[in-house]
């Protein structure tokens, strides 16, 4: 317990001190503004070529060290990608109005256990999308896993989870509802080149 | 209307850190209400479908802190931080930096990843984002502290205490996200992931991470604002050096390796960065602490011996040379007088403490209250210790001592 005479400002407050504590305000909002301006300033969304081959490297989480790749090519014009929001083990890819997310993951068990849980996260996410209908699925290159129709209030897509060895793509394709069948065909050409190695 | 005639002036008595009038402390209050929702929102949501996952990191990361408070309590030899101030340097850390470096991070590599690419934002976006804002945050809640509670600040180890309890509390926020980011990442299971990763950071990372960083930049704060003799290029220059030191040593500890290190040597050079990191530390602890000692025996030098001789002086230094004299106590008197001398060396501090806060009132140290009864404490736990029959005391077993003790007097 202290007890000592302070002199008050007209909102009560000791007088002297304010503005050091809106230095310190400004100080702690700072990088937060100034990343999240800059970052916002600069124009990330890239067009992605027709034919280009994008690799990814399965990220290599603590608890299942496997790695390896996978990989497919961008079909047709027309895609963009966010490039901030990219990572070695993950692209995304715009052909509006679909949005294709693609990861790949290393150290797999079970594939139907990543797709389960995959769902959950699709489940517990922002935008909120439950996969339904899964049914096995092998693509045109012989990987093979787990096909599940998405849906939610205002957006519908699937999530296709492929895989070979340990090593596993999942591909997260969202558009507002109704719009993914128009633009199934793009999906179908991405799964069509989609390959994967757990060879490092 | 002069501003005179607008100034109001009250007599008012507060708690350790609760400082109504004061605005940084109104600020303190709505950062840290801004971090409890934006933490508390990210992680309650993991919470509900996560629960199972999450205990062991919980359990794991609470050892962790309080080990380190255990640890942090005993670094400051001279004074006991108050627990109120040294919780909300805490809560600062958990919840007011991590949120704020979770949303400047998250821009910050999305920013890196734009300019320079995906492969130079995975090796070197950490090493970047986290060492400037995350050292940056942290090291203004030791900034908040001294524009809150200005008084508990005397020397520069209360910064190097108070900074190391604010990286405390974000170590363990920080390490708690980390489960539940690799819980949910995990391919395979909640657990597997939540665990893994906790167990890494804290045998990896654990000994030299955020508390480490964040007591360097603390003690340079400290530094400046109570070094005031010393002139403001050196006392701000100091500051500024520390912080850049905590800096580089986040950098440091964060930056890949490099790429031609054998895959056998990676282990050695991981824990050759944390032992840098401490050595450099401990060194600057080492020379807080010599300080700390040097105002210690000054403030002491005029004591008689009936309350302090200078044996005990000496061996107030650290806390082995205490541990010696205790145990030496123990010897001659047996557990009793090592309690005793337990009890003669806290009281020793409490005087030197009770000095100092009358020193910087202006006080006068032959009359204050608080300085004469530390010192009529003192002196009468030493008539304890010497009183005829110790000696006896001291040779019986300490069952014997207790029976003593557990035995109504015979009539």
């Amino acid at each position: 317990m202290i007890e000592g005479a302070v002199r008050l400002n007209r909102f009560g407050l000791e007088r002297g001190r304010f503005w050091s504590a809106a230095l310190l305000a400004l100080a702690v909002f700072a990088p937060a503004l100034l990343w999240t301006q800059w970052d916002g300033a600069v124009d990330g969304e890239e067009a992605v070529p027709s034919g280009t081959v994008i690799t990814l490297e399965a990220s290599s989480n603590p608890g299942a060290v496997g790695k390896g790749r996978v990989w497919f090519t961008v079909p047709g014009d027309g895609w963009v990608t966010e490039t901030g929001a990219n990572r070695q083990s993950a692209v995304t890819l715009v052909h509006s109005p679909v949005v294709v997310r693609t990861s790949a993951i290393g150290g797999v068990d079970d594939i139907l256990v990543l797709f389960e849980r995959q769902a959950r996260d699709l489940r517990m996410g922002n935008r909120v999308l439950f996969a339904t209908g899964s049914r096995d699925y092998v693509t045109p290159t012989g990987l093979t896993g787990y096909w599940g129709d998405l849906t939610g209030e205002r957006y519908s897509g699937a999530l296709i989870v492929v895989g070979r060895g340990e090593v596993a793509a999942v591909i997260v394709a969202v558009a507002p509802l109704g719009r993914l069948e128009d633009q199934l065909g793009d999906l179908t050409n991405i799964l069509a080149t989609l390959e994967a190695s757990d060879v490092e | 209307m002069s501003s005179d005639v607008m100034t109001r002036v009250v007599m008012e008595g507060q708690g350790t850190f609760v400082r109504v009038r004061r605005p940084a402390y109104w600020l303190y209050v709505g950062l840290l209400a801004f971090g409890l929702l934006y933490i508390g929102d990210r992680l309650s949501g993991a919470f509900g479908h996560l629960a199972g996952a999450l205990w062991v990191p919980i359990v794991l990361n609470g050892l962790l802190a309080a080990l380190f408070i255990w640890i942090l309590g005993r670094m400051d030899l001279f004074e006991r931080e108050p627990a109120a101030v040294r919780a909300a340097a805490l809560l600062w850390g958990a919840l007011v930096a991590t949120s704020f470096a979770i949303i400047a991070n998250n821009a910050m590599v999305s920013l890196i990843t734009k300019l320079y690419g995906v492969n130079f934002a995975t090796k070197w976006g950490a090493a970047l984002a986290g060492p400037i804002n995350e050292e940056w945050l942290k090291t203004l809640g030791v900034v908040c502290i001294v524009l809150i509670v200005r008084e508990h600040f005397q020397r520069s180890m209360d910064g190097l205490i108070y900074g190391a309890f604010v990286g405390l509390g974000f170590q363990v926020v920080e390490n708690l996200t980390y489960a539940i980011n690799n819980a949910v990442s995990n391919p395979n299971s909640d657990l597997a992931g939540s665990v893994s990763v906790t167990l890494l950071r804290i045998l990896i990372a654990g000994p030299w991470s955020h508390p480490v960083y964040s007591g360097v930049a603390g003690l340079g704060i400290a530094f400046a604002v109570t070094q005031t003799g010393r002139t403001r290029a050196m006392r701000y220059g100091v500051a500024a050096a520390c912080f850049l030191a905590a800096w580089a040593l986040h950098f440091l500890w964060n930056s890949p390796l490099p790429a031609w290190l054998p895959k056998g040597l990676a282990f050695f050079a991981v824990y050759g960065k944390g032992a840098l990191i401490l050595v450099f530390f401990f060194i600057l602890y080492g020379i807080s602490a010599r300080r700390e000692w040097h105002w210690f025996t000054e403030i002491m030098h005029d004591e008689p011996e009936s309350v302090i001789t200078p044996a005990e002086l000496e061996s107030m230094r650290t806390l082995r040379t205490r541990r010696l004299a205790r145990k030496k106590a123990a010897k001659d008197y047996g557990l009793y007088g090592k309690r005793i001398m337990t009890r003669l060396q806290r009281a020793q501090v409490v005087l030197g403490e009770a000095k100092a806060r009358c020193k910087r009132a202006d006080g006068d140290l032959a009359s204050a209250p608080d300085v004469l009864l530390a010192r009529a404490n003192i002196v009468g736990i030493r008539e304890e210790l010497n009183a005829p029959g110790k000696k006896r005391i001291g040779l019986k077993t300490r069952k014997q001592e207790g029976e003593d003790v557990g035995e109504p007097p015979a009539r």
